[in-house]
């Protein structure tokens, strides 16, 4: 609980429509995309970048714990307000301050929502390449924190490729600005590379320049679906080894399929074992090539139907159901616990072998959701939160999984982060020299762990 | 029907419904509420969750959860982008009545509710309001504006129009017989709106009957979670329309508790069910009625120089699910420039007693519709609720604009001169 | 106390893998100043055994790949890392290749351009430097635009931290956000985090078509306006160059000089159809302006032996005038206001002064001759480039920005947060001593 004198100095900073302290409010920014939720002891939304210096500097003065916030759409509890915190929400500073198309950059306040900005962008024939899935909700502030990916990443890359530039308010409430408006504007190292990503643990992401491109002259977006998941692996193999690489590569299993289509009603066969959705970009004359030679490949790979989509209807729909897909297994049971576990492209089939088995063994359902050009697996452990015996086969299915794909040479997370849900288990991926530097660059930020604690990897007082 | 699910009476039974949110967050852009407030309590899944929290005996029913629960527009824009199929305002619907069960609605609220429902006390009702406007508003400079609500635009008639018309409107050789529910707003502020569906309907030689004595459709209640006083009336209004084989409504809002909510509220019911269900298929909106069981002929129309665009309502859209009617009469119309609008099917801002309640964000939202309606060039807005004629034409007057919003069926009334 | 060390080290990388005679490491260093010896590790656990006794006894180290740069490093031991120069693995499959360091960047683009596949950044210093050197600087080069700068093809690395321990991070994944983003940060470190040993890259398919055409023009600002038109077309090729006059004539096609003139440079890649509908395009274009010659090659032998002479005009210019080279960069819409405002600064651009043009990413790199007030000029430009929306580049252009926005406390602040970081992965200081200086 904040005292009184605190909340009269909070409200003196950020005005008082700008605080929250009611127990609904705290309830409300208590929790994110996961299952975990905790109260913090207070909102505050600052509206400039001013504001949140000063916050951040009286949080410091008060000895209060911040995590910052966008949409809270995060999937691994790196917003998740940690006991006695106070959360601040960047959810309304949505201003665009420049979009410059003719040099490729964008500059917003990071509590833009990404689709909001897609929009504005679209006016002028441009775009920004990272859109994850709930980029109609997460803000870009969020997408920077966590290093959103999207299904766009095998050709377009992440968000840490778009982003050009930065201004933080750092741990101390200091205020800088990392990169600029190209390449090459950073100061002796690329702080930038390592805010992007760090989850809000080093510092308090205000404004962000980012990198727009012109949208691509044309595109063609296929639908495959097959009786079993192997002949789409093999397919997503072929593809790579004929030297295209499409925007996107997205596989489903059959679980989702049907839930898929239960919320889009797309007409997709219930009992394929698989689609992909791919999708190439470029040059008018040169796509149809490219869609012929994937048809091939597709046969090749006794695909059971293959379909252009005819129009940008057709393709949104497919996209509507891909975009929508992991909350839709909602339909079939209420929680799910969902991975992120990214392998070598090559262990493909291995990965899938992995998961059917770890189904097995616990006796859940998993539904496969995969980027399937980036290896990038979403595993969708199905379950109901109110079975305590569900729950830790849950628990030890999260790890199995994750032991599997580091065995195959992957990750544990290709997009969503370690928050606070991964973190027990980073000794698995990373050795002790490597979380021992991890600990260097967050003490190098924030010795006192101030900003976001808990998340990433703890650290003891320096000294 | 009656299949779409049971409507839970109270929040034990909707507890399920809470489970299958996973808070994906998608409902957040659908939300308007937070799109302009940006507050998560204010969002839909904000809402569920609180919910949740109630109902689990986490949180207790305070300040903050009422105005969480208050704040939904119940436009359902977050039921469409819900993957889960969670169904964030009908679990508001349950909210509010457990509210209004375990603590009865604020004194305020109740009196708006209880004046709605009672024809009596309804006339008085829009009569201070005209009076306020009149003598208040009219003689106080710079009172144009009460919370957002263009007092001083609204017209608020003097008699009724369900006391201007006869019970039969009679058309010349008539084909067939409607009968017209009117609901409160086109009776005491609109009635331009219900001669001008009478005469379209007259026009294709269809009667049209007024009952005297029907009653609010009982949205308001509903919303509020009074659903006792709601069902009182429904039961009424039901009977009222026994003899007739369709009936016509001129409002999203009416026409969406008539068709869809009803059922709903008379799940409890098994032995009445029949006969709400057959009441039910006989409701028509204006638009359908028109295009699918008159099919106008455009050729009767005059030539209509005007560029027009046309908003949703969000029970129109959502409740009825009618988005393609009105768009096709409309350009059927020769001459008539159509434009669509940006996020034409978004909530308004007006969404019952939201406006006065949540004013400022209400404010906002109306704003982003002005705006929208600006981008298009249209000069006309055409919608099918009248509730956001006020809203819509209200907010473009505060803002100083001059474009004209009208009812569907006022268009096709001047398209018939 | 010497002769102790260099018995150490010999015990380390062996008695033939260390240079202490003047004459000798005078060719694998770069700049006066004289180290103790210089090394040649062959593999990881040398480099961290060298590593671990220099953090011992807190003597400097420097690294390289085939010449190490000497600055502060007087009494230093300087590190060539040219024997860790192998090709690991090269993976089909999954688009990646495992070297190490020391490996030759444009040997290694042939050698896996024979098997199909493509690693798209330039080498940092021309034809013989090596991928370490690369990554270390972590450079934008003219294919920054299309492709993405090189960090983009870094997916995880080997590395000896300053205090003797061996880093791994990464693996053969394209995406990955476990943990601090280590993988990409030290690409740019430029030596001061740690000697890296391996890297892991990314590769692309070998594009199917190649094109370069040529345009020769008569002034800076009609070549300017050529390269805005195509920019406006929404053409992006993997290289869109512009060489002012003095330089252009250093790019000599099979076919003999084009004449002379300030040269545009399209290196085009991508499919069949559109890279011949593309050279076509902007042969035409080229013409239409009044190219005063034009030429597209299309025979591949061709093409690289213009990019080759392309490196190694850029390595000519990279080791020999660097100290006095102007890099900057601005909004690449703003190129013609860019060269406009130089050519008032900088007279002789037609005759004597270079320039080179990455008109993509909007970076220039002016090679002013001596006769130029070298500080004045930098001023100038920084304060022209800040104007138009872009900098001079890095640490420079950074306390430029900082000194004419008079942002003090900012400056001030990066240089706590980055030495911070530095000293935490190398509290003794030992590394790269002449970096961020
Ligand atoms: S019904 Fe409308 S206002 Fe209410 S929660 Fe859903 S989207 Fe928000
Ligand atoms: S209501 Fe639906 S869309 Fe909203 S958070 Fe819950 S599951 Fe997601």
């Amino acid at each position: 609980m904040l005292t009184q004198a605190v909340i009269k100095d909070l409200t003196a900073i950020v005005g008082s429509k700008n605080i929250i302290t009611n127990q609904a409010g705290l309830a409300a920014y208590g929790y994110d995309a996961t299952l975990m939720s905790q109260r913090p002891v207070g909102i505050v939304f600052p509206r400039s970048t001013e504001d949140a210096s000063a916050l951040v500097k009286y949080a410091n003065r008060a000895g209060l714990v911040m995590v910052p916030r966008g949409a809270g759409t995060n999937l691994s509890g790196g917003s998740l307000p940690v006991e006695n915190s106070l959360v601040i929400c960047v959810s309304r500073m949505t201003r665009i301050l420049e979009i410059d198309p003719k040099n490729f950059t964008a500059t917003v306040e990071v509590g833009l929502v990404n689709f909001d900005l897609q929009e504005e962008l679209e006016k002028h024939g441009y775009y920004y390449p990272p859109d994850p899935a709930s980029y109609k909700a997460s803000t870009l502030g969020g997408n920077i924190a966590e290093c959103s990916g999207g299904p766009r990443c095998f050709k377009y890359g992440v968000t840490r490729d778009y982003i050009l530039g930065l201004e933080v308010v750092l741990p101390s409430g200091k205020v800088i600005e990392v990169g600029g408006k190209n390449f090459k504007s950073e100061f002796r190292y690329d702080l930038t590379r390592l805010l992007v990503g760090s989850e809000g643990t080093l510092g308090l992401v205000t404004k962000a320049i980012l990198r727009i491109l012109p949208k691509p002259f044309a595109k063609r977006t296929m639908l495959a679906i097959y009786n079993k998941v192997e002949d789409a692996s093999l397919t997503v193999a072929d593809i790579v080894a004929a030297g295209i690489i499409p925007t996107t590569l997205e596989m489903m299993d059959n679980l989702l399929i049907n839930t898929a289509d239960e919320h889009v009603k797309l007409g997709l066969p219930r009992d394929a074992g698989a689609l992909l959705i791919i999708e190439v970009d470029g040059y008018e004359v040169d796509l149809d090539n490219q869609v012929r030679l994937i048809e091939e490949l597709c046969n090749k790979a006794d695909v059971r139907s293959f379909k252009v989509a005819t129009s940008q209807a057709e393709a949104d729909q497919l996209w509507l159901a891909r975009r929508t897909v992991i909350g839709s297994v909602g339909r079939r049971r209420p929680s799910y616990s969902l991975q992120d576990v990214t392998i070598p492209r090559s262990t493909f089939p291995q990965m899938v072998d992995a998961i059917l088995a770890c189904s097995r063994r616990y006796d859940l359902p998993i539904g496969i959701l995969a980027h399937a050009g980036d290896g990038n697996f979403h595993p969708l452990v199905l379950f109901d939160e109110r079975d305590a015996d569900e729950v830790v086969r849950v628990h030890k299915a999260e790890v199995d999984l994750i032991r599997d794909a580091l065995a195959l040479g992957g990750t544990m997370s290709g997009e969503h982060g370690i928050g606070v849900l991964k973190k027990e288990y980073l000794d698995l991926e990373f050795t002790d020299v490597a979380i021992e530097a991890f600990r260097k660059v967050k003490r190098s930020f924030d010795p006192t762990a101030m900003l976001n604690r808990g998340k990433i990897v703890d650290i003891a007082a320096e000294g | 029907m009656a299949k779409e699910g049971k409507k839970s009476s109270t929040l034990d039974e909707v507890i399920k419904e809470l489970y299958l949110c996973n808070k994906c967050g998608f409902c957040q852009t659908a939300c308007k509420v937070y799109k302009t407030d940006l507050n998560e309590s204010f969002s839909a899944r904000g809402r569920v969750q609180l919910i949740k929290g109630v109902a689990e005996g986490r949180l207790p029913v305070d300040e903050g959860f009422r105005d969480a629960v208050n704040s939904c527009l119940l436009c359902q824009e977050c039921a469409v982008a819900c993957p889960s199929g969670v169904k964030p305002h009908e679990l508001v619907l349950a909210a509010r009545r457990y509210m209004q069960q375990t603590e009865g609605l604020p004194l305020d609220k109740k009196i708006i509710l209880g004046t709605l429902a009672d024809p009596f006390r309804r006339k008085v009702a829009f009569s201070t309001a005209r009076f306020l406007r009149n003598n208040v508003s009219n003689r106080i400079e710079g009172f144009n504006e009460l919370k957002g609500i263009d007092v001083r635009g609204m017209p608020i008639d003097k008699v009724g129009f369900i006391d201007q018309v006869p019970e039969l409107n009679k058309a010349q050789a008539s084909k067939g017989r409607v009968g017209f529910f009117v609901g409160c707003f086109i009776n005491h502020s609109l009635a331009k709106t219900g001669h001008a569906i009478v005469k379209v309907l007259n026009k294709n030689a269809i009667d049209v009957v007024v009952p005297k004595k029907q009653l609010c459709c009982g949205t308001p209640q509903n919303a509020y979670g009074d659903f006792e006083l709601a069902k009182k009336n429904a039961r009424k209004n039901i009977r009222l329309f026994k003899d007739l084989d369709a009936v016509v409504t001129g409002c999203g809002s009416c026409g969406a508790m008539l068709k869809k909510e009803y059922l709903h509220l008379f799940a409890d019911e098994p032995e009445f069910l029949p006969e709400v269900e057959a009441f039910a298929q006989k409701i028509f909106d204006f638009s359908a009625y028109v295009m699918h069981e008159i099919k106008l002929d455009p050729e009767k129309f005059k030539v209509f120089n005007h560029k027009v665009t046309y908003h949703d309502g969000c029970h129109m859209a959502r409740g009825l699910k009618i988005t393609k009617e009105p768009r096709e009469i409309l350009k059927s119309i020769p001459r008539i420039e159509y434009v669509e609008l940006r996020e034409a099917d978004r909530c308004c801002g007006a969404a019952g007693l939201f406006q006065s309640y949540f004013y400022e964000i209400a404010k906002d939202i109306s704003r982003q519709k002005v705006q929208n309606i600006e981008n298009t060039g249209a000069d006309i807005i055409v919608t099918g609720c009248p509730a956001c004629v006020h809203r819509i034409q209200g907010s473009l007057r505060l803002a100083g604009k001059e474009q004209k919003v009208v009812h569907l069926a006022d268009l096709l009334a001047e398209a018939y001169q | 106390m010497q002769d102790n060390i260099l018995e150490k080290l010999r015990s380390i990388v062996g008695a033939e893998q260390l240079v202490e005679n003047p004459a000798q490491m005078g060719a694998f260093l770069l700049g006066p100043e004289a180290p103790l010896a210089v090394v040649f590790p062959g593999a990881t656990g040398e480099v961290a055994a060298v590593v671990a006794l220099c953090n011992e006894l807190g003597i400097k180290l420097c690294v390289g790949g085939h010449t190490v740069s000497s600055k502060g490093l007087a009494g230093g031991i300087a590190m060539v890392m040219s024997r860790m120069n192998r090709v690991l693995e090269i993976d089909h499959e999954n688009l990646v290749a495992e070297v190490e360091a020391g490996a030759q960047h444009t040997l290694f683009q042939q050698q896996i351009a024979a098997d199909g596949l493509y690693f798209p950044p330039e080498p940092y210093g021309g034809e013989g430097s090596s991928i370490g050197a690369c990554i270390a600087a972590g450079d934008l080069d003219c294919k920054s635009f299309l492709y993405g700068p090189p960090r983009t093809y870094i997916l995880g690395f080997e590395m000896v931290l300053p205090t003797g321990e061996v880093l791994s991070c990464g693996s053969k994944v394209i995406k990955n956000v476990s943990g601090y983003d280590l993988i990409h940060f030290i690409v740019g470190s430029k030596g001061t985090l740690g000697v890296i040993t391996k890297v892991l890259l990314k590769l692309l398919p070998l594009p199917e078509a190649r094109r370069t055409v040529i345009g020769s023009f008569a002034s800076l600002a009609k070549a300017a306006q050529v390269i805005q038109i195509l920019m406006e077309r929404k053409i992006y090729p993997a290289r869109l160059n512009l060489l002012n006059a003095p330089l252009a004539g250093q790019i000599v096609p099979g076919t003999g000089p084009l004449a002379p003139g300030h040269q545009v440079l399209v290196d085009l890649e991508g499919f069949q159809n559109s890279t011949a509908h593309l050279s076509d395009e902007i042969m035409a274009l080229f013409r239409l302006e009044g190219a005063t010659d034009a030429l597209c090659v299309e025979e591949a032998g061709a093409i690289d032996d213009i990019w080759r002479q392309w490196l190694q005009l850029k390595k000519a210019y990279h080791d020999d005038v660097q100290d006095r080279a102007i890099d900057f960069l601005v909004g690449p819409a703003h190129l013609a206001a860019a060269l406009s405002g130089l050519e008032k600064l900088v007279t002789d651009l037609d005759s004597d002064s270079g320039l080179i043009i990455y008109a993509l990413n909007g970076n220039l790199r002016l090679f002013p001759t001596p006769g130029h007030d070298f500080p004045a000029l930098l001023q100038e430009i920084n304060r022209l480039a800040l104007k138009l929306d872009g900098n001079l580049a890095g640490d420079l252009g950074f306390r430029l920005k900082c000194e004419e926005l008079r942002e003090t406390e900012m400056w001030q602040e990066m240089v706590a947060l980055t030495d911070g970081i530095r000293s935490r992965f190398d509290p003794k200081g030992i590394l790269a001593p002449g970096v961020h200086q």
